[in-house]
């Protein structure tokens, strides 16, 4: 395991932050390829980071949601939750 | 983390006095001179132009 729970889901924060930011910058700079460039490498460390924490700790969203013969969604503890 | 941190090409500057006179304009933002991605949540924002902190009178940058 790379991070623990708190720390990799503050990195996913942080990168979320700047995919949104590139993301806004794109929507009037379309064409800028330093800009997609930086969107593109950061979109792929979210969904990674993602994958990793459901992995781990549980799905934060639907897209990494895995469901093999049971939903366990609603008996995780929910990611704002201190443990112990 | 890294950091990707490429400028557009296109960072050259307009000159005010080439431009008509009497009109309004928005300088258009150029992709660069960026923080962390770290340092750009904290401060919220990543674009290091576009990061004017609010001191309670305008037109300052920190």
């Amino acid at each position: 395991m790379r991070y623990q729970k708190k720390e990799l889901l503050n990195y996913i924060n942080v990168v979320s932050f700047a995919v949104v930011e590139a993301n806004l910058y794109l929507d009037t700079h379309p064409n800028d390829e330093a800009a997609i460039e930086y969107f593109n490498n950061y979109q792929r460390a979210r969904n990674q980071a993602l994958r990793e924490y459901a992995n781990a700790f549980g799905p934060l969203n639907l897209d990494t949601a895995v469901i093999n013969r049971e939903f366990i969604w609603a008996d995780q503890s929910w990611p704002w939750q201190l443990e112990g | 983390m890294e950091t990707y941190q490429r400028n557009s090409r296109n960072r050259q500057s307009v000159l005010l006095d080439e431009l008509p006179l009497a009109m309004a304009y928005v300088p258009m933002q150029r992709w660069g001179n960026l923080y962390s991605p770290e340092e750009g949540f904290q401060r919220a924002t990543i674009f290091r132009d576009l990061d004017f902190p609010f001191h309670g009178k305008g037109g300052c940058r920190r």
